[in-house]
């Protein structure tokens, strides 16, 4: 039997991965993830690195580029007090195959299925995002999660690497 | 045995720099043309990226007066980008000789290119000393100003493949021909004979397929019954080579696996990967891009790793404040009754916040072919042999990282560019 009237069905869900930066919630396409692993040491590089571009890092032996999406976000409130073994910090890779882009995170909440009447649902302007990188709010287990733009997010890992990269300091 | 074997290898080897050469050489060329006619600065850096291939390849292949050309093609051109330097044509010219050069190298054939090599090395490095000639001292007209001042007297494309004399004069070479340092001619290569779509040399593939290759001479000649086999026997030879991660072998840490192989598959691997470098297809095989080990000194720099090439130090010590002398305001120590002046590491890279220097100071004295150098670092952090990777390109040029490398530890840490450093020292 199809789906009623605006209920949701399984066709049209989206997989995103839902993640914490300091104390602000987003959710990206799981396709975009190329892989979550535990958080590794950076090394700077002279030069380059900066407050956007940290340095790099050795993701499953590959030397991967490691970007600060805190800072990218403009998230500048500390990270909320997390009761202790839920602040559990990751670093993610994402990409395609040729442009790949680590950075840290928080704490990863896991996978969701976001269905287009949640999508569409919710609102939408950048500054209810809480950053002009998302696209709208969506409500995953009753927290505030802000669905990022893969597209403007990855412009805007990309373009960090150009700008602010005068070696300012670890 | 050992000796013919290494003979051969290196044969090898010079025969695929020489084929990754005409390649790079004719990029070169097309690219100086292009900065007769403005190139963007944004495009200069490909160039800098073929010179700076070119330098690891020579270095690899036991060339280093044409990586030492190289590499003063690298910093001419680095200089270029950062604005350092502005091009006039007779510049560019000393750029045509330094590829004319390389050109010339790839119209060798691969057991005549050593001598060929050292027989002029006399004009070459004059090439090099000219092109890395103080921007100071040389008098330039703003690029953007005059480009047709680009072009030599006479004008035609032809007239800039001159040669530079000790004064610095240009003398328009034969049509059909190139000048070479010390006077001789030799005939350039045809269009026909350029190849046209060779790219940067991975001569850390060529190192793995050289190795491949080596590896299945020594099981033939250790199990002189393969030689008949038809046509995969049971591998009884064991062969070392790297894994292929995606065809069901167990991943590792570093990405190196030994594991039995027969030669037959050592030669088909080898000849696979031959025919990777020669078609430009990069990492299609799942092997890993690097395999050339370097033994690597480690130390510490605003509490970083950092790694330097062992073969380019003379010596490491602790100095202390007293031994310290000072000469025009720059500290310098006796070594061997020679002066020898002492850079932080961590100014030079211009790290910022970098902590006071206090007790006995690290040093590793660094040597090139005319000088010696200490470099002043925070703490020694032992050796290593390590897998050079190169950076990711988006980075662009790293001014003195030559590479990254994955420590013992799983740590990232930066391959340190000698001569970079020692470039900027001479500088100092």
């Amino acid at each position: 039997m199809p789906p009623a009237a605006g209920a949701s069905s399984a066709g049209d869900a989206v997989s995103v991965i839902v993640f914490r930066i300091r104390n602000k919630w987003f959710a990206l396409r799981t396709i975009l993830f190329y892989q979550v692993t535990d958080w590794i040491l950076v090394h700077t590089i002279p030069g380059k690195t900066s407050r956007h571009f940290r340095g790099i890092v050795n993701v499953d032996g590959e030397l991967q580029l490691c970007f600060s999406l805190a800072d990218i976000l403009d998230i500048t409130e500390p990270a909320e007090v997390i009761p202790e073994g839920k602040n559990i910090p990751r670093l993610v890779v994402v990409g395609d195959e040729a442009k790949r882009f680590a950075f840290p995170v928080d704490e990863i909440k896991g996978v969701h299925a976001i269905f287009a009447a949640d999508r569409e649902a919710t609102s939408s302007t950048p500054a209810e995002c809480g950053s002009h990188l998302c696209r709208r709010i969506l409500s995953v287990e009753g927290k505030q999660v802000g669905f990022l733009d893969e597209d403007k997010l990855l412009s805007a890992l990309a373009g960090s690497l150009g700008t602010d990269g005068n070696g300012t300091g670890k | 045995m050992e000796t013919e074997r290494e003979n051969n290898g290196n044969t090898v080897m010079l025969g695929l720099f020489r084929e990754e050469l005409a390649g790079q050489a004719r990029m070169l060329e097309a690219g100086l043309a292009e900065i007769e006619q403005g190139l963007p600065p944004e495009r200069i850096e490909g160039l800098i990226r073929i010179v700076h291939a070119i330098k690891g390849a020579a270095r690899l292949v036991g060339l280093p007066i044409a990586a030492n050309l190289a590499y003063a093609m690298e910093t001419f051109l680095s200089e270029v980008k950062r604005g350092k330097r502005r091009l006039v044509a007779h510049q560019v010219d000393q750029l045509r000789q330094a590829n004319d050069v390389f050109r010339a190298i790839g119209t060798q054939k691969e057991r005549d290119i050593p001598r060929w090599v050292v027989e002029r090395e006399s004009g070459i490095s004059r090439i090099s000393k000219a092109l890395m000639q103080p921007v100071a001292e040389v008098e330039a007209p703003p690029f953007s100003e005059s480009p047709e001042s680009m072009i030599p007297e006479g004008g035609s494309p032809e007239c800039a493949e001159t040669p530079i004399t000790e004064q610095g004069d240009v003398t328009p070479a034969a049509p059909g021909t190139t000048n070479i340092p010390d006077g001789e001619l030799s005939v350039l290569p045809s269009e026909e004979e350029v190849s046209r779509d060779r790219f940067f040399c991975r001569d850390n593939l060529i190192e793995l397929a050289n190795e491949c290759l080596n590896q299945a001479r020594r099981i033939r000649k250790l199990n002189p019954v393969l030689q008949a086999a038809d046509p995969f026997p049971p591998a009884p030879g064991r062969g070392i080579l790297t894994a292929e991660r995606d065809q069901g072998q167990a991943p590792v840490a570093d990405s190196v696996l030994k594991f039995e192989c027969s030669s037959e598959k050592l030669e088909k691997l080898a000849e696979r990967l031959y025919n990777e470098i020669l078609e430009n297809r990069k990492d299609s095989t799942g092997l890993p891009a690097l395999s050339c080990i370097t033994r690597c000194l480690l130390v510490e720099i605003h509490g970083e790793s950092y790694a330097l090439p062992i073969l380019q130090i003379d010596r490491v010590i602790r100095v202390s404040p007293s031994d310290i002398v000072s000469i025009e305001g720059r500290p310098f120590i006796s070594i061997d009754g020679e002066n020898i002046g002492l850079v932080d590491a961590g100014n030079l890279l211009q790290l910022p916040n970098l902590p006071p220097l206090t007790g006995h100071w690290p040093v590793v004295v660094m040597e090139n072919r005319s000088s010696r150098c200490g470099l002043v670092v925070e703490a020694f952090r032992g050796e290593e042999d390590l897998v050079f990777r190169p950076l990711d390109r988006r980075l662009g040029k790293v001014d003195f990282i030559q590479a990254g490398a994955i420590l013992g530890d799983g740590s990232p840490t930066l391959v340190l560019d000698m001569d970079d450093l020692f470039h900027a020292i001479e500088l100092l």
